[in-house]
């Protein structure tokens, strides 16, 4: 181990002597101090708050995540191209442990940058948001909306799977169910079907949901209900309706009033008719004139938010997130530049970075059936290039989805609790499995290769 | 017969072949070499460029991969871990990190070896002192002339006080002094029972310090043995009469020498080889000159390399060695005339 840390020890020295870093450091402080300048947000202090913690922080990540894989990529191949390699590898120290000594050296790096910038947008929060620029609303909204780490409660949809099964039983049992059909793709689908009719209102009709709260509502823990709605007429007309909150038992009206469509939207919830309950109801009226359904999306467009803990806290979990993102692409880049020489490294792993950022869109496209067969006149090509898509789309989302990680800008951004079990989750799987893995992989890598070519 | 424990390198039919990106045989650097080294011997590899002198190195270091053939050091596979903590290592040219100064170098690889603090920082003293470069130890290495870097590539190459010490090209870069240092330095080593294996295509370098030497061509072995025996030539004598004789007796000698060869004998004066002369030229220039902008001179050799000598416990050099370092301390002494 101490042979490794040796090794971080002259990374670390390698960076600080270099002008690469002072030229971040730089790019960091204008970053964090101009950007908000350049982006208007929508004129509230808590949007100007939302706006350093999503698009400054975020961006901030953004430069560390490209500076931290180049770094990665130039860690091992850089000596290899420089041959400092070859004096280091006739030193009685293993691969794994320069490999290892490399990586926590550029975990080091990124986690004292990412501090510096963390501290920055803090900083600057703290000023934006100081008691004598606010007025007591202002003040409010941002202690209980955005300053504030909030549980998130869904609907309980725990009897969607067993009518799921049912109907798919009662679909085989009257043979309307093709003898070639996958039961477990009709199961997933007749299960999406259910759950659309669960967040769907009829016109003229209420919808009624079930919600387990974190914990008992209490005065100082103020609930939200939290929704996004569409609806099935084509018009982006406000959507009227009626809001319910109430205990199990007992329903009251909350709120009535129209909401514009495919917005996500914020309620206070009256907390008085089930304090110290864990469950309450809440209920939607579709009153709308237009005789549209409404529909909410299955996917988080309804949740319930209440006060967990505090941001301080949070702020730190979700700085912990983007290290642990930051530590594992840095992982990738370094064992790009253990197999590679530097621009085909780079080459590499930047490309990783971008496919795994563009992860959701390629879930959604392995969920697409068709590509290209749907344009008129498409022929049997189009058919057999639309399977092999969805294969490699399938693949892809297979391969990325074990490497998701919550986004932790978003959470911060929404006021939402980051459990510390995320935090503990992302470092077990993505510094001690896949950075281990990358480790055994690169180490021994590099005990095969011959570094003593010559050029 | 040697036995197997007093091999420290064994080498049985190498063969290196350098293939391409497809796996296709491009050049073949080393062709059924074999040799072998023996504890305390100092040994040169000699050649032309692109003899494989090199490629012979970096197999015996682990650096590359004998593509057929058997090769031992220490006993060992030379990628085995125990093996490297028992080898220095300096190389053609001195990869070290530009950024680092010549402390910070030495400490670094010494945490490499295992090294305590303490110890690090005794050995970093007692190297830059002996390498002269102890007014220089705080700045940056890539800062320093080529010899300044060589210097402290040597330093590094002994920061473990290794008892296998592997050199290739050692005097490249260096000027005459630190030629001469270099080997004197290696003769040192030799004396404490260190092992040294270097590879020059300078023949004095060979020449001086190696007690057998193996010549390289394309790869293959072309001669192999020791020094004294390689360039002894058998068929001719020579005589050489001290400074004294007096002309009459000089006289007298060739005279009988005419009579029994029938002949003229090829009669010479000895000359001092031109190193000799110039580290006399600078033993007096430095005498008047304190101050030097690139390396200082520095100690024979690093305290600590020199505690365990098994003859001698304090370093002695060689009497050849001991002769020039002597003229080099004492520059008010009077050079003696040209030859």
């Amino acid at each position: 181990m101490s042979r490794a840390l040796a090794i971080a020890g002259l990374s670390l020295r390698q960076a600080v002597r270099s002008r690469a870093l002072a030229v971040l450091v730089i790019l960091l402080f204008l970053c964090v101090t101009a950007l908000p300048l350049t982006i208007r947000g929508d004129g509230t202090l808590s949007g100007q708050a939302q706006i350093l913690l999503s698009y400054t922080l975020g961006f901030a990540t953004l430069i560390l995540t490209i500076a931290g894989v180049w770094a990665g990529c130039a860690a091992v191949s850089g000596e290899v191209r420089g041959r400092q390699i070859q004096l280091l590898v006739v030193k009685p120290i293993r691969p794994l442990e320069i490999w290892m000594g490399k990586w926590i050296g550029l975990m080091a790096l990124n986690g004292l940058l990412l501090f510096l910038a963390g501290a920055l947008v803090y900083g600057m929060l703290l000023w934006t948001t100081r008691p004598e620029a606010l007025d007591a609303d202002q003040r409010r909204r941002l202690r209980e909306e955005i300053l504030v780490a909030r549980a998130v409660a869904r609907p309980d949809e725990s009897g969607l799977e067993e009518e799921a099964r049912a109907a798919l039983e009662s679909e085989r049992a009257a043979g309307r169910l093709p003898a070639e059909a996958d039961p477990q793709s009709a199961y997933q689908t007749l299960l999406r079907l259910r759950r659309l009719h669960f967040y769907s209102v009829p016109p003229g009709g209420v919808g009624e949901w079930r919600i387990r709260l974190p914990a008992p509502p209490a005065p100082d823990r103020p609930i939200f209900l939290h929704f996004r709605f569409s609806k099935s007429a084509m018009d982006l007309e406000a959507i009227a309706g009626q809001w319910y909150f109430g205990s199990a038992t007992e329903a009251r009206l909350g709120t009535v009033g129209a909401w514009p469509p495919e917005s996500p939207q914020t309620l206070p919830v009256p907390p008085a008719p089930f304090l110290g309950e864990r469950e309450m109801r809440i209920a939607f009226a579709n009153t709308d004139p237009s005789g549209a359904t409404i529909f909410f999306s299955p996917d988080g467009g309804l949740e319930v938010l209440m006060r967990r803990g505090g941001f301080a806290a949070n702020y730190a979990r979700a700085g912990l997130l983007l290290f642990i993102q930051l530590a594992f692409l840095s992982a990738v880049g370094l064992a790009a530049g253990s197999l590679f020489s530097m621009p085909v490294a780079a080459f590499v792993s930047l490309s990783f970075v971008i496919v795994a950022r563009a992860a959701p869109y390629i879930g959604a496209m392995a969920e697409q059936r068709r590509y290209f067969s749907d344009a008129p006149g498409a022929g049997l090509a189009a058919t057999a290039l639309d399977a092999a898509l969805r294969v490699v789309f399938r693949m892809l989302r297979a391969a990325l989805a074990p490497l998701r990680l919550p986004d932790a800008l978003d959470l911060l951004a929404g006021g939402r609790w980051i459990p510390w079990s995320a935090v503990l989750s992302a470092a077990a799987s993505h510094l001690a499995l896949y950075g281990g893995l990358l480790a055994l992989l690169c180490a021994a890598a590099l005990r095969r290769r011959e570094l003593g070519l010559p050029e | 017969m040697i036995s197997s424990d007093s091999l420290l390198i064994e080498a049985r039919d190498l063969v290196k072949v350098f293939r391409d990106f497809w796996g296709r045989p491009r050049v073949r650097a080393v062709e059924g070499l074999s040799f072998v080294v023996r504890r305390g011997e100092v040994f040169g590899l000699l050649g032309p460029n692109g003899s494989g002198k090199s490629t012979t190195i970096k197999l015996l270091l682990g650096l590359l991969h004998p593509t057929r053939g058997r090769l031992r050091v220490l006993d060992r596979s030379p990628r085995d871990i125990r093996v490297k903590a028992r080898i220095g290592y300096l190389p053609e040219e001195s990869y070290l990190y530009p950024f680092l100064t010549p402390e910070e170098t030495l400490d670094f690889y010494g945490r490499l070896f295992g090294l305590r603090a303490r110890e690090r920082r005794r050995r970093t003293n007692d190297l830059l002192e002996m390498i002269g470069l102890v007014h220089a130890r705080r700045r940056p290495v890539g800062d320093f002339s080529k010899g300044m870097a060589r210097r402290v590539g040597l330093a590094q190459a002994l920061i473990n006080d290794p008892d296998l010490v592997i050199l290739d090209e050692p005097t490249s870069g260096l000027d005459p002094i630190g030629c001469r240092q270099m080997k004197d330095l290696l003769l040192t080593l030799a004396r404490r029972g260190k092992t040294v294996v270097l590879s020059s295509h300078l023949l004095a370098d060979v020449e001086d310090v190696c007690d057998r030497v193996a010549i390289l061509y394309n790869g293959r072995m072309q001669a192999e043995g020791p020094i004294a025996t390689l360039l002894e030539e058998q068929h001719v004598t020579r005589l050489t009469l001290p400074p004294s004789t007096p002309p009459a007796a000089v006289a007298q000698i060739l005279e009988a020498a005419r009579a029994v060869l029938g002949g003229e004998p090829n009669v010479d004066h000895p000359r001092r080889d031109l190193e000799a002369f110039f580290l006399d030229v600078i033993a007096k220039a430095r005498a008047s000159a304190a101050g030097a902008s690139g390396a200082a001179e520095g100690r024979a050799v690093a305290r600590y390399l020199a505690e365990n000598d098994p003859a001698k416990r304090s370093v002695e050099p060689p009497p050849d060695a001991r002769e020039r370092l002597r003229r080099l301390t004492t520059p008010s002494e009077p050079l003696p005339p040209p030859a």
